[in-house]
């Protein structure tokens, strides 16, 4: 098994671990924290490619994804503490408001 | 300037320390049931990742990974966490476990059956060789070829800034005598 391939299957399995925690998970914040994880797998993939054809847009891009995340976890805590702060239990599935 | 700190080969100890870190602390931050302990957990997934970025010798990433990641986001999770009720404490299932490991396995099948494709068409992981692009090629492509989504980054940035704050100025009571 090379050093590459071990890189690649850590990234699969954290993806798993971040879809297993945003099915499973019922707080926002660790929903949000899952969601992390994924987009933290997607990053590592990223890098790899860039090392492996020695291109450095792949790390650049995933600057910018690091940048999207963070963005990403600025509107969703800012959502979750507007739903749920005057709330006695912390659900994803409870409010009607955000129901499809 | 030689690069002092990484070598230009991969070597499959760093690797697979790094790597199972990461996974640990990844189910880590999963399964844990208290909020802090999750915050903590992603802290350890977050430290883990920006060590496997070090060793595939990104030292950019790396640094932004502990920055902002490790910095900024971590804390941000744990102030949200103090000001949710029962400091977020949740009910969990075991049904809804059930699908939850039926939703992952089926990832790990997609991703699994992707890569084996790929073996199958005689594609190979190339092995990693040289010591990577330096600082100064990352930063070159964001002035040339992603210069438009590395500027939009900036707008993007605004009015995530704009949205927290008015969320929270929506649900924010009006003060007796006061402006809000």
């Amino acid at each position: 098994m090379t050093p590459e391939l071990v890189v690649v299957c850590c990234a699969f399995f954290v993806f798993a671990c971040g879809t297993l925690g945003v099915v499973y998970r019922k707080n926002p914040v660790a929903v949000l924290m899952s969601i992390e994880l994924m987009i933290n797998a997607s990053i590592l993939l990223l890098i790899l490619g860039s090392r492996m054809h020695n291109q450095p847009e792949g790390q650049a891009a995933g600057l910018l994804v690091l940048v999207l995340g963070a963005a990403e976890v600025v509107v969703g805590l800012a959502l979750a503490l507007a739903v749920f702060r005057g709330r006695n239990r912390v659900d994803v599935d409870a409010p009607a408001e955000i129901a499809g | 300037m030689k690069n002092r700190y990484c070598a230009g080969m991969l070597t499959l100890p760093i690797v697979a320390v790094g790597c199972a870190l990461a996974a640990l602390s990844a189910l880590a931050v999963v399964l844990l049931k208290k909020p802090v302990h999750t915050a903590v957990a992603l802290l350890g997934h977050s430290l883990s990742m920006a060590a496997l970025y070090f060793a595939l010798s990104a030292q950019l990433m790396a640094v932004a990974q502990m920055l902002i990641y490790s910095g900024a986001i971590v804390v941000l999770f744990l102030i949200v966490v103090t000001l949710l009720p029962e400091g977020g404490q949740e009910k969990l299932s075991g049904g809804g476990l059930f699908f939850a490991v039926l939703a992952a396995l089926s990832v790990l099948a997609v991703f699994g059956g992707a890569l084996s494709a790929f073996s199958a068409a005689g594609g190979e992981l190339l092995a990693l060789k040289g010591e990577g692009p330096s600082v100064k090629e990352v930063g070159r492509p964001l002035f040339a070829s992603l210069m438009v989504p590395f500027e939009l980054t900036a707008p993007l940035l605004l009015a995530a800034i704009v949205a927290a704050i008015a969320l929270w100025r929506r649900q924010e009571k009006p003060r007796p005598g006061g402006v809000a």
